[in-house]
């Protein structure tokens, strides 16, 4: 599936920020102001004799036990969202800044190495150099 | 359910509360909810577009997890969308049915013990073509009004019980949306194992705040107190006519000395043989109230009543202790309306209507019966029989009589 490693941290932080704005600007607040009503119970058919009214009132009951689960699962869950996406952008973060600091110290690395094995490169470069003297065409290049 | 054992006050007490009030602000919620979650389905589709187009889930592993939780949220919430519809849908059956059959059984509840719309409905049965600008709410039968009130009821709980079988239906209907389970869409705790220590709650804002799952407040179950139905339905000739005292259980058992007596309705007294008593609604005898059947003294003659009032009506008020039984001398009235009748005499008197021999008949009663005062059964003897009675018949009680030996 993935075929490389692409990552805007713009989208991903804007869909936090707003989601967050989602949260407490309407989700939270509508919540809080449907589920007392709904947890205040069935509103009907308290005094029904009627078989069928009191079945209706217990399917009713059992659905309002199901919204009220699952709004808290919806506002749990952009919530989650939230902070899964903040700590993604930390990841990604601190990813970038161990692998800019791998690099230096690759470079560092490879300065050292470059600095150590200089002499034999220079003098292997000369004794190339001392061969190039040797002109068998008496300096003629054809 | 027929709720034949109910009558009008009890269906009524069943619905008195089912205003509709409630369930609006429940209608109302829902209409919240529904909104609510449909725009923050539409808000999650705009970020999930711009979210993919700047971390495509095809080339990140965590971009796809990511992303497919976002999807699986925004299905939830459209499912939850199109089940709270459903939901809703179906409260507002049932509240529409309960609160319309309250409007129907309103009116009908106070007409229950309206002594005039009884007389109205009895006269409107009689007389189904008179207008109604013609009918009145008098009685026209002096002593039927217990009775018509009750026929008048007995109508009033049928048409209750129709309204309620009606409302029912509605409801019962209203359970194919009710009863269909909601969206299966669980906090993500819910699908991998807690770590110990765990919030349960969901954090909001981030900070430290936290508000207490909504499903940790449960919602009470529904539970039902509906009125006991009378012991005993109230026939046309029980005492009782509201149906909640029935169920008094200081009221003794029907029938016993004591107990709830019958009520005596015009159609009864008209058939009673002469002379015999009967006991009016709530009489007890030997008891300190009333017993019998008082009748006013002053009613007049009813009219276009064909054999009038043929039994002895008993006449006043009983006082504590004392039978109201008027043990008089006087006569018997017989009734009949023939020609010629009078109104009765005066106040105290048994009432009623007397053909014109009634007074012949009084001065006979006053002047002492000639004859033989030892031996008042003698009578004179008349003429020879024109017609003879027919020979007595012997009785053959047959063989295999046990106790006859022949």
């Amino acid at each position: 599936m993935s075929n490389g490693f692409r990552v805007d941290l713009s989208g991903l932080h804007d869909f936090s920020a707003r989601l967050r704005n989602n949260l407490d600007g309407d989700l939270w607040p509508e919540g809080d102001a449907i589920g007392p009503i709904f947890q205040a119970g069935v509103p009907f058919g308290f005094r029904s004799a009627s078989p069928a009214v009191q079945q209706a009132a217990v399917d009713y009951h059992e659905r309002l036990g199901e919204i009220l689960r699952l709004m808290d699962a919806f506002l749990h869950n952009s919530e989650v969202m939230v902070q899964t996406a903040q700590t993604v952008l930390t990841r990604y973060r601190d990813a970038d800044d161990l692998a800019h600091l791998d690099l230096r110290a690759v470079i560092s690395a490879s300065s050292e190495a470059v600095t150590a094995g200089e002499p034999f490169v220079s003098e292997a470069r000369h004794e190339a150099a001392d061969e190039t003297n040797y002109r068998p065409d008496h300096g003629v290049r054809s | 359910m027929t709720y034949e054992a109910h009558r009008l006050p009890q269906l009524w007490t069943m619905v008195e509360a089912d205003d509709g009030s409630a369930a609006a602000y429940h209608l109302n919620t829902w209409e919240r909810q529904i909104t609510l979650l449909s725009e923050q389905s539409k808000r999650l589709k705009d970020l999930r577009a711009d979210l993919v187009s700047r971390w495509p889930p095809d080339q990140s592993d965590a971009s796809f997890a990511f992303v497919s939780r976002v999807t699986e949220m925004i299905n939830a919430m459209d499912q939850t969308v199109d089940d709270s519809v459903r939901v809703r849908t179906g409260l507002k059956q049932v509240a529409d049915a309960l609160e319309g059959a309250r409007k129907q059984l309103a009116p009908l509840l106070a007409e229950y013990h309206d002594q005039g719309a009884a007389w109205r409905s009895m006269t409107h049965g009689a007389f189904p073509e008179l207008p109604v600008g013609l009918i009145s709410g008098v009685g026209v039968i002096p002593g039927a009004d217990e009775y018509v009130l009750q026929t008048h009821q007995r109508k009033l709980d049928e048409q209750a019980r129709e309204i309620m079988r009606n409302a029912d239906q509605i409801v019962t209907e209203a359970q194919t949306p009710l009863s269909k389970k909601m969206a299966n869409y669980v906090r993500f705790d819910d699908v991998q194992p807690q770590s110990p220590g765990r919030l349960t709650g969901p954090v909001r804002g981030g900070n430290s705040t936290f508000s207490p799952p909504l499903t940790h407040a449960l919602v009470p179950p529904p539970t039902f107190d509906p009125p006991v139905p009378p012991l005993v339905d109230p026939g046309p000739v029980l005492a009782a006519t509201n149906p909640t005292v029935v169920n008094n259980p200081s009221r003794a058992i029907p029938g016993v000395a004591g107990g709830p007596v019958a009520s005596v309705p015009g159609e009864l007294i008209r058939r009673l043989p002469p002379g015999q008593s009967v006991l009016r609604s709530g009489g007890v005898i030997g008891g300190r109230g009333p017993a019998f059947e008082p009748r006013s003294t002053d009613h007049g003659p009813v009219g276009g009543v064909v054999g009038g009032l043929g039994g002895m009506a008993p006449i006043g008020r009983g006082r504590d202790g004392t039978s109201t039984v008027r043990q008089t001398s006087q006569p018997s009235l017989p009734g009949r309306v023939i020609e010629g009748g009078a109104a009765p005499l005066a106040p105290g008197m048994a009432g009623g209507w007397r053909d014109r021999q009634y007074e012949e008949y009084v001065k006979r009663r006053q002047t002492p019966i000639p004859g033989d005062p030892d031996n008042p059964w003698n009578v004179a003897e008349g003429i020879a029989p024109v017609i003879e009675p027919p020979p007595e018949r012997r009785h053959d009680v047959g063989p295999g009589v046990i106790g006859i030996d022949r």
